[in-house]
């Protein structure tokens, strides 16, 4: 009995001097670079917001769209070039070439059919 | 500048200002971190969650709120969640070692390298003392820990925690009493 009473004293001791080890806590102060470090870290962080920002542009509005827009442009070429505009105007174009150059455009109206034959 | 004339000028995207800011509440902030974690490096790392946090949620402040008690909210709330993924990756290494897969290294827990404190047996006490704060339930922990770390009075206490008085009171007094039982059983078993 004794020795537990003893063993007891002991151990209420070592929670005592546990306990009162707390007293003795120093306060822990931040490191001289800690400003530096957090603003390096704020920066990339911005650096990151804004590159996933492109990335979202990207992915959600130029990607989606650039389809269609294929689309329309393959159209436009198509249409561009198919569109010959001497052959519309070529009549214009050979008039033009005879006064010029005083060429005679040949009387064809003997080899026009008539009506009458 | 005082602390809300710091707020308005951050919130007006002012540098300087916040730059202030961490000057002014660095140490507070750092150490509050370390009475939960007993570390030097992951306190300074939590610190450093804590301000970027700080920054990102200033347009959310209050002025009528004090500024240190809002630091010390977010301080503990990203305290305990570091706690919590601390003892989730330490389960999962159990798990991975009773397995056999040893892929990634036991976290490596050792206040002592860390403790300004070089008296080997002060350091041991610390040691089993930290164990037995961390066991301790979450509001007890957290009150405890502003008390003794930060010299926190009751009625600081009561606001960060958004409780009253009296139930810091209580709290203090639960944290004491379990605090001697653990460390009591600690010491007989051991």
């Amino acid at each position: 009995m004794k020795v537990q009473q003893k063993s007891k004293t002991a151990i209420d001791a070592e929670v005592n001097k546990a306990l009162q080890s707390l007293d003795q806590i120093k306060k822990v102060k931040a490191s001289p670079f800690f400003y530096t470090r957090l603003q390096q870290r704020l920066d990339s962080m911005h650096n990151k917001a804004s590159a996933s920002i492109l990335n979202a542009v990207w992915g959600k509005v130029l990607r989606p769209a650039l389809v269609p827009l294929l689309i329309v442009a393959s159209i436009g070429a198509g249409i561009l070039l198919g569109y010959k505009p001497e052959a519309v105007n070529r009549t214009a174009y050979l008039n033009n070439l005879i006064e010029t150059y005083g060429l005679k455009a040949p009387d064809l109206s003997n080899y026009t059919l008539t009506a009458a034959e | 500048m005082n602390d809300n004339e710091l707020i308005r000028a951050i919130k007006t995207g002012n540098a300087a200002a916040f730059q202030a800011l961490v000057e002014q509440y660095k140490d507070l902030v750092v150490n509050t971190c370390y009475g939960f974690v007993h570390d030097r490096e992951d306190a300074e790392d939590l610190a450093q969650d804590v301000f970027v946090e700080t920054y990102e949620s200033v347009h959310a402040f209050r002025e009528k709120a004090k500024l240190s008690t809002w630091l010390y909210r977010i301080t503990v709330n990203k305290c305990l969640n570091q706690i919590k993924k601390n003892k989730r990756r330490r389960w999962r290494q159990s798990l991975q070692t009773l397995f056999g897969s040893e892929d990634d290294p036991p976290e490596i827990v050792d206040a002592s390298v860390a403790d300004p404190q070089t008296d080997l047996e002060q350091q041991e006490r610390r040691n089993v003392l930290n164990q037995a704060i961390a066991a301790l339930a979450e509001n007890q922990q957290i009150a405890f820990t502003l008390s003794k770390y930060e010299n926190l009075s009751y009625q600081e206490i009561a606001e960060v925690m958004g409780t009253t008085v009296s139930a810091v009171e209580s709290l203090l007094n639960r944290a004491k009493k379990n605090l001697q039982k653990k460390l009591y059983d600690y010491y007989r078993d051991g």
